[in-house]
């Protein structure tokens, strides 16, 4: 199955933490329907094992599966190729860094700080998770 | 080094350059230095940096940008430290640097760096570090601007800057009401149990949702519930809890009567 790097999978526990983050998505030029959201790192894996979906901003802290536990799973557990997955957080990084170094991960955090300005293309999303904005740049052409 | 004006470490009108070409970059450090009741003055490059110095030199720190064009942020610095009228401000190094390249940052003459990863409390740390070195004063200013009671339920006009429309800002309202309402509800059970860990996680929670909502006085009344359980001040934790109860009703009043939702 081949990656759609056009989608992008929001996960955090609050609806509201979610909506804000799929308004700061749409607002970069993601379509509405490119955006999938789940309650959890659980209900996130369970959607990415029925749909490949290759951007993911993920929560820090979940009850059920965590946002480094999701990564350690589909990263060194399944050894998944491909994926851009961004943490973010309200707790301190150097906190966060921490429990990453345990588990050898090398992936992004932001703080959900971010999540308090517009997005674009170029500065956030073009970061993260560049090949998403590849796709919005020749949505505009 | 510390900057001389910094000594008087219990004045709140704090003024910090932001030297930072990156429009984005500029208003979230703003939104952050905000947060402390700080004032920041943006500079977009090293030349308009030092322009602004040589006219006015009130500033307690500055945040400095590495990677600026032209005259970049290593650079500047150096003229900073050249001139007898700015040497003694702190220069804060903002950087996505190695631990290798920030040592040499430091040896270079920047006074100290933050991460540039956008977390407040790394950013604070790295201030406060300057402006309050002994740590006099430092708890009675904190104390000063977290007072629940000097900040506004709701910023209305931001949030209709950022979302530009009406009706989006009523999803939002319903959204973090929803949650909000789970968070207190686990709140006051876990209050009730004296669950430290799980008083803390709803706090965390409940804090970071009302500082995107713009919910100044919940997020401060939760802040200082925070505080109160991690040093184990359990009667101050009580009046705290009722703090956060009070600012929770407020905001709700303010948000229906400005929005006229049912919550």
């Amino acid at each position: 199955m081949q990656p759609d790097y056009s989608t992008i999978l929001i996960v955090d526990n609050a609806e509201f933490i979610r909506m804000i983050a799929r308004l700061r998505l749409e607002g970069a030029g993601v379509p509405p329907r490119n955006i999938h959201e789940a309650e959890n790192g659980q209900q996130a894996y369970d959607l990415l094992v029925a749909k490949e979906i290759p951007n993911i901003l993920c929560d820090y802290e979940m009850e059920v599966l965590d946002g480094i536990e999701l990564a350690t799973r589909l990263f060194i557990t399944e050894k998944r190729k491909g994926l851009r997955f961004v943490l973010f957080s309200g707790t301190p990084m150097a906190k966060i860094t921490a429990a990453l170094a345990e588990t050898g991960l090398d992936i992004p955090v932001i703080p959900k700080t971010l999540l308090r300005e517009n997005w674009t293309k170029t500065e956030l999303v073009g970061t993260w998770f560049p090949e998403l904005a590849t796709f919005l740049s020749q949505q505009q052409k | 080094m510390y900057s001389k004006v910094a000594d008087d470490t219990s004045r709140k009108d704090i003024r910090i350059l932001v030297v930072e070409d990156v429009d984005f970059n500029q208003k979230i450090l703003a939104d952050i230095l905000a947060e402390r009741g700080w004032q920041s003055v943006i500079a977009t490059s090293g030349e308009e940096a030092l322009a602004l110095l040589a006219q006015d030199t009130d500033f307690q720190v500055i945040l400095m940008d590495i990677g600026l064009p032209g005259i970049d942020g290593m650079e500047t610095t150096r003229k900073i430290k050249e001139n007898q009228a700015t040497l003694a401000i702190p220069v804060i190094a903002l950087t996505a640097e190695t631990a290798a390249e920030q040592e040499r940052l430091l040896a270079a003459g920047l006074d100290g760096y933050a991460e540039k990863n956008f977390d407040p409390e790394q950013l604070f740390a790295a201030i406060e570090k300057h402006l309050f070195p002994a740590g006099a004063n430092r708890q009675e200013a904190v104390d000063a601007l977290a007072n629940p009671a000097e900040h506004l339920d709701l910023n209305f006009a931001t949030l209709l800057a950022t979302y530009a429309d009406e009706a989006i800002l009523c999803r939002i309202a319903l959204a973090f009401f929803a949650d909000a309402d789970k968070e207190l509800h686990l709140l006051g059970e876990a209050m009730s149990a004296c669950d430290r860990t799980a008083i803390l996680a709803c706090c965390h929670s409940l804090k970071g949702s009302s500082t995107i909502f713009t919910a100044k006085k919940l997020a401060m009344a939760t802040k200082e519930l925070e505080d109160c359980v991690r040093q184990g001040k359990k009667i101050d934790a009580e009046s705290a809890w009722n703090k956060v109860l009070a600012a929770h009703e407020s905001l709700r009043k303010a948000v229906k009567s400005r929005l006229g939702l049912s919550i």
